[in-house]
C-alpha cells in the first residue's frame, strides 16, 4: 500500500545526522603519524622538518617508493583560503603555506575577475572537466599511484572524470606546443623529493570555486617527499605574473595504504544537467590565456 | 536503464537548476538545491540507480489530493553510498522509506538526501560528507 505522503518544510534536520557542510573538517591526527594534518600549515612546517630525517621505503632503483592507495587531506578546492563551514561549504583552513599569511597574493584587477568568475560560470566540475595538475591532486580524495624506474602514473577515482597523469621520470624533455588539461608533467628527483614541474596547460579550469585562475603561462611545481612510510608532503607552487603578485604554494598530506580504488563515471549523473545548461546559454569556465589576462588587467586598471 | 518518465522527470529537475543563484552556489549540488531548508518526504521506491557522482532514486508519495507524486532523491556517489554500507537490499523496489534532504530550488519534486529512514528504523546518510569529496 503506498505510504501516505508526509511533506513538510523544515528549518532543520528531521534527524540527527550531519547534513552537507555541517560536520565541518575531519581532518585530524593520523594514528602513529609524526604529522597531523588538521592544518596545512602545521602540517607544512611539520613534514619540513620530519623529511631531514626520513628513511622511506625504497624502489629497487632506490628512489623513494610512492607507490599505493593514497587519500588526499585537503580541503582547498572550495577555496584555497581559510574559509568557513556553511550549509555550502564543507569548509577548512588555508592550504596556502607561502605567504604564511595564507592568502592567495592575488592582483586587485584578478580579485575582482575571481569574483565575476564564480558568478558568472559553472565550475568545471559539474562538466566532469579536468582539473589541472594541482588542481587534480586537491580535488580528488582517492588515488592509486603505480611507479617504475621511469614513470609515476597518478590514477584518481573521484571527481573530474578519472583523473590521471603520467609523470616521466627520465629526464626527457617537455613535449611542447600542445596545450593540455593536466598539462605536460616532467618528473626529476632533488634527494629523495619528487619535483613535477608542468608546462603548456590550457588553463581552462578555475583553482576553486571562489573562481580563482590561472593563464595559460602559468608554471606548476610541485614536490612530493616521503616524510615517513605512509606520508606524503605534497607541495605545490603557482608561477603566473599574469595574475598574482608573486609566486604561492599550498601544502597538504596524502596518507597511504586506503582500500582500493573503484570506477566513478562522472558522466553518469552530470550528462543530462549538462546539456540542459549549454541548451540555456550557461558557459564552464573557459579559461583565460595570459595575453587576454594583460588585456583585462590594463582595461580594469584604466577603469580605475 | 533509466526509464522514459524518469528520464524526463530528471530533465524537468535539471532545468531547475538554470534559475539558481550562482554567487553562493559553490557547489554543483547547492546551483540545483536549497541547502539552507529540508523537506521531508515518505513514500515507495520505484527505482534506485546506482550511479555516480551522484546516485539517484524514483520515489512515490501520495499528495494530500489523493494523486501520486514522483520525486527523485539525489544521494552522494554511489561508491561512497556503498563504503558506508548502503546495500541493494536497504532498497528494495516497493520498500516504503522517509527521505529528508535540501528540496529543488524551483519547487519540483526533487531532493538531494540527506538522511534516509527504513522501514524498520535505520537511518542511512545519503549526503556529502567532509573527507570523502
Amino acid at each position: 500500500m503506498r505510504a501516505i505522503a508526509a511533506l513538510a518544510v523544515l528549518s532543520v534536520s528531521a534527524f540527527a545526522l550531519p547534513a552537507s557542510g555541517q560536520s565541518g573538517s575531519s581532518l585530524g591526527m593520523v594514528e602513529g603519524s609524526v604529522c597531523p594534518d588538521n592544518s596545512h600549515a602545521i602540517f607544512h612546517a611539520c613534514a619540513l622538518e620530519a623529511a631531514r630525517t626520513a628513511t622511506p621505503p625504497s624502489t629497487p632503483e632506490g628512489r623513494p617508493d610512492f607507490s599505493g592507495y593514497w587519500l588526499r587531506r585537503a580541503w582547498a578546492f572550495e577555496s584555497l583560503e581559510a574559509h568557513p563551514v556553511t550549509p555550502d561549504d564543507f569548509g577548512g583552513p588555508s592550504a596556502v603555506v607561502d605567504p604564511v599569511d595564507g592568502l592567495v597574493p592575488m592582483q586587485d584587477w584578478a580579485v575582482e575577475q575571481s569574483r565575476i568568475n564564480a558568478e558568472q560560470y559553472l565550475h568545471h566540475n559539474a562538466a566532469c572537466i579536468l582539473a589541472g595538475p594541482a588542481g587534480t591532486m586537491y580535488m580528488t580524495s582517492r588515488f592509486q599511484f603505480i611507479q617504475d624506474a621511469t614513470h609515476l602514473v597518478m590514477v584518481g577515482e573521484q571527481l573530474t572524470t578519472h583523473p590521471y597523469r603520467i609523470i616521466p621520470l627520465d629526464g626527457r624533455p617537455h613535449i611542447g606546443d600542445i596545450p593540455m588539461w593536466n598539462g605536460d608533467p616532467r618528473g626529476r628527483w632533488e634527494g629523495d623529493t619528487l619535483v613535477v614541474e608542468t608546462r603548456n596547460q590550457n588553463a581552462k579550469y578555475m583553482l576553486d570555486q571562489r573562481g580563482r585562475f590561472i593563464t595559460d603561462e602559468a608554471r606548476i611545481v610541485e614536490r612530493f617527499t616521503l616524510i615517513e612510510d605512509d606520508t606524503i608532503h605534497y607541495q605545490a607552487t603557482f608561477d603566473d605574473p599574469n595574475v598574482y603578485t608573486r609566486p604561492f604554494t599550498i601544502a597538504f598530506a596524502f596518507r597511504r595504504n586506503v582500500p582500493e580504488i573503484w570506477e566513478e563515471a562522472c558522466f553518469e549523473t552530470n550528462a543530462d544537467p549538462m546539456r540542459l545548461y549549454r541548451a540555456n546559454g550557461y558557459r564552464v569556465y573557459p579559461g583565460i590565456t595570459g595575453e587576454q589576462a594583460r588585456e583585462m588587467k590594463a582595461a580594469w586598471e584604466a577603469a580605475q | 536503464m533509466m526509464a522514459g518518465k524518469h528520464m524526463m522527470a530528471a530533465m524537468a529537475a535539471a532545468g531547475s537548476i538554470l534559475y539558481a543563484t550562482g554567487s553562493h552556489a559553490h557547489h554543483s549540488v547547492a546551483v540545483g538545491f536549497d541547502m539552507e531548508r529540508r523537506v521531508t518526504v515518505t513514500g515507495n521506491i520505484v527505482d534506485m540507480e546506482w550511479i555516480n557522482p551522484h546516485a539517484r532514486m524514483f520515489f512515490e508519495v501520495e499528495g494530500e489530493n489523493g494523486d501520486t507524486q514522483t520525486w527523485i532523491i539525489s544521494f552522494t556517489s554511489a561508491n561512497n553510498l556503498f563504503r558506508r554500507g548502503w546495500r541493494s537490499t536497504h532498497l528494495p523496489v516497493g520498500a516504503t522509506i522517509t527521505v529528508s534532504g535540501f528540496p529543488a530550488r524551483d519547487g519540483s519534486n526533487e531532493l538531494y538526501a540527506g538522511e534516509t529512514r527504513l522501514a524498520d528504523g535505520t537511518i542511512l546518510f545519503g549526503g556529502n560528507a567532509p573527507g570523502e569529496r
